[in-house]
Order: C-alpha cells, then structure tokens, then sequence
C-alpha cells in the first residue's frame, strides 16, 4: 500500500547547472519536455525550477536568479496525504524530498494524485479504508486518541432486491454526499465496504454518539433517488492511552475498526441504532 | 565609350578609452524582479570583481527584488533606515525589468563644542 513519500519518490529527474541561462534551460524543457528541474552547483542541491518559473523569469537570467525559494521540503516519511495538503497551499508542481536534511528526491503532483487514486472508491468518489489507515496511523504517532465510527444502511440488501443495484448504486452515492457534507474538518470518512462507512476521529466516544445521532436523524430526514428513505446504525469504538509511544499503530486501528463494525451489528437490534462499545486502552492491543 | 563603374568598400573604427569603472556598480545596484541580472548573479559579480565590499538585500517589494549596497555606507547609516530611503526614492524610477545603479553620497556634520 502507498502511503508514504518513499513509496513515489523521483529519483531519475533532470538537473541544471546554476548558471545556466533561464533561455538555454526553457529550450531544454521545450526539446525534452520536462516540466521542471533540480538545479545543483557544484553537487549542491540549491532547488527546483519550473517551467513556470522560467517563463516569468528574463531569459537573460541565470537558472539559480529564477528558482522559488517558497516551497518547503517534504521527509521521506511524510503521508502522501500531508504532502497532498502542502500541494493545495503551494502552487507547485513538485517538491524536494530530505531524508535527515540531505536531498534524496522529488516528489511530484503527478505520481502523488497517481498513488492517490487508488485510494479512491469509484462509485462514492470516498476514499477507502487504506486512507483511514493512514490517517489512523499519523494520529497515533502524533500521540492522540482516536474514535471510529461505523455507519451501516439498515436494510439495503431489501433496497437493492425492490429498486434493482443501478439505483441500489445511486442511493450509495448520495448517502456518501450527504455523509460527506455532515462530517466535520477534524473527522476522515471513507466508504469501507458495501453498505458501510467509517469515520475516523479525534472526539471521545461521547462526542462521538452526540455527532452519531445528529447524522443518524440528517440521513432518516432525507429522500434518496427521489422517494426512498433510509436509516443507518453506528457503531462507536474509542482508544484511550496512557504512554506516547505505541509499538504497533496498525493492530490497534485494525482492532478499533473491528470493534467498531460489531458494535453497529449490535446497534441494528438497539431501538436507537446505535451501540458503543467499550473503549479500549491502545497499550493493551499494540 | 566604356563607362566602368566603380565600388568600393571601406571600414572605419573609432576607439574610446576609458578606465574601467571599478567597481562597476558604484553604491547601490536596484534589481527588478524581473530584471536581466538576478540578485544571485549580482552577488557572485560582486563577490568576484570586489570581494567583501558588497552586501546583496533580498527585498519584499513588489518591483525591487534586492538591493546591492556598498558595506561603507553601512557604517554611516543603519542599513534599516539606508533600505527605506532607497526603496523610497528608487520605487520611484524603477520597474520590474530595471537594474539602476545609484550613487549614493553620505555627508556625516559632526560639531562639537569643547570646554576650555
């Protein structure tokens, strides 16, 4: 699974000299089609031009008069999913990559939104488990507690054998736009399977439910496809920690997700569907 | 009656001599952004025709992207307050293609009165 800078780095990228000029140096992006390069002096790494920067650059300029000094560097151990943040603040096309202050590579917009599209689920337009992984996995390691939300459509198996899957299918995408619209700036949502859709968050297990329910009566207030009605039941499962560091992020996700799916089974018997389940301590799984 | 006709092609050279204008930037260099000569190209002609005698300025201005100015006048004004009056003043002439080179003369009147 993609997941880190290491995975899409650029190695085999073209270099310019710094002082070369910025015409000789657009004349070779022309001929080889490249749309930026890594500009060394004498074996130092100095930065990386665009095609962009050399066009508003005077061609009579040296390479290294034209270089933008505003882009930060990315780690190697950097989530594809941070470096997708920095490329929507900066306007770039690529950014340098350091391993422990040395320069090992780029990364580029190009193989980032490459690696990131096979994290999308076509249908929904959601992304999928593996980016709640990832997202899971940078909030551990920055020490923080996380919850995960179930949602499960009550019943769908029935809206697929009355309407036909065609509009079983759109009633899935416009849950996940309706889901999407409600989820907040500090919650992931992902489309895990099916019918089911998770949310990952940093909220304890009470602000969980409250948000739980809000959803629950959005999603019971709407029509889908034009006249059908749906419920879903959620199912909540929260880590608490005592140290700052975990051995093993990965079984702790798996098992916060794991618990998280059998409370929203067990939520579907429940008369207000929906079922939290008992909060674990992180230490105890990783 | 033959009638040649005649051509002919001449070279003339004039020749100026002057000194070299050492350095050649005199006080302050204005850079545009998007001038002809970068501020890193300015730095490494200063550096190299008069070594330690130059300090280059990255600016944040919408025109002047650095200023090259000699470290003597440093020592007459604080650069802070030598900065603002050249953005000041250069603004004024610059844009962003220009590369103006300016003189700069600091006048420094120092009276004392003395007990005798």
């Amino acid at each position: 699974m993609i997941k880190r800078v290491r995975d899409i780095l650029v190695t085999d990228f073209h270099t310019v000299y710094a002082l070369d000029s910025v015409q000789k140096t657009i004349d070779h992006a022309v001929e080889t089609s490249q749309e930026y390069f890594a500009v060394f002096d004498e074996g130092v790494f100095l930065g990386i031009v665009t095609y962009k920067d050399l066009v508003k650059a005077h061609p009579n300029r040296i390479v290294v008069d034209a270089l933008s000094f505003e882009y930060p560097s990315v780690s190697v151990s950097d989530s594809i999913w941070k470096v997708k943040e920095m490329f929507e603040v900066y306007d770039t096309v690529v950014l340098p990559v350091k391993d422990q202050e040395q320069f090992v590579g780029l990364v580029d917009k190009l193989s980032l939104f490459t690696a990131i599209s096979t994290c999308l689920d076509p249908l929904t337009g959601l992304y999928n488990g593996s980016y709640l992984y990832a997202q899971a996995e940078d909030l551990i390691e920055k020490g923080q507690e996380i919850s995960i939300l179930f949602a499960d459509v009550n019943g769908f198996g029935q809206i697929d054998k009355h309407y036909g899957h065609v509009k079983g299918d759109m009633v899935l995408k416009e849950l996940a736009h309706t889901l999407k619209e409600s989820v907040g700036s500090d919650m992931f949502l992902c489309r895990y399977g099916g019918d089911e859709f998770a949310i990952l968050t940093t909220r304890n297990a009470e602000r969980c439910q409250t948000f739980a329910q809000e959803l629950q009566r959005k999603v019971s207030s709407m029509k889908y496809c034009g006249n059908i009605s749906l419920t879903i039941a959620v199912g909540i499962a929260g880590g608490r920690r005592r140290k700052a560091q975990l051995v093993n992020s990965i079984a702790v996700i798996r098992r916060l997700i794991n618990l998280a799916s059998l409370a929203s089974t067990k939520a579907k018997s429940s008369t207000d569907c929906l079922h939290v389940a008992d909060y674990v301590y992180m230490e105890e799984i990783a | 009656m033959n009638r040649r006709s005649e051509y002919s092609k001449r070279a003339e050279m004039n020749m100026r001599f002057s000194d070299f204008e050492m350095p050649p930037m005199q006080d302050v260099l204005i850079v545009g952004r998007r001038a002809p000569i970068g501020p890193e190209a300015a730095r490494r002609m200063v550096d190299i025709l008069s070594p330690e005698q130059y300090i280059i300025e990255k600016i944040d201005h919408p025109i002047i992207e650095a200023l090259v100015i000699r470290r003597t006048l440093l020592k007459m004004l604080p650069k802070e307050k030598l900065i603002s009056i050249i953005l000041e003043e250069g603004s004024t002439l610059a844009d962003e293609q220009a590369i103006i080179k300016a003189q700069v003369n600091i006048v420094l009147k120092v009276s004392r009165s003395l007990e005798l």
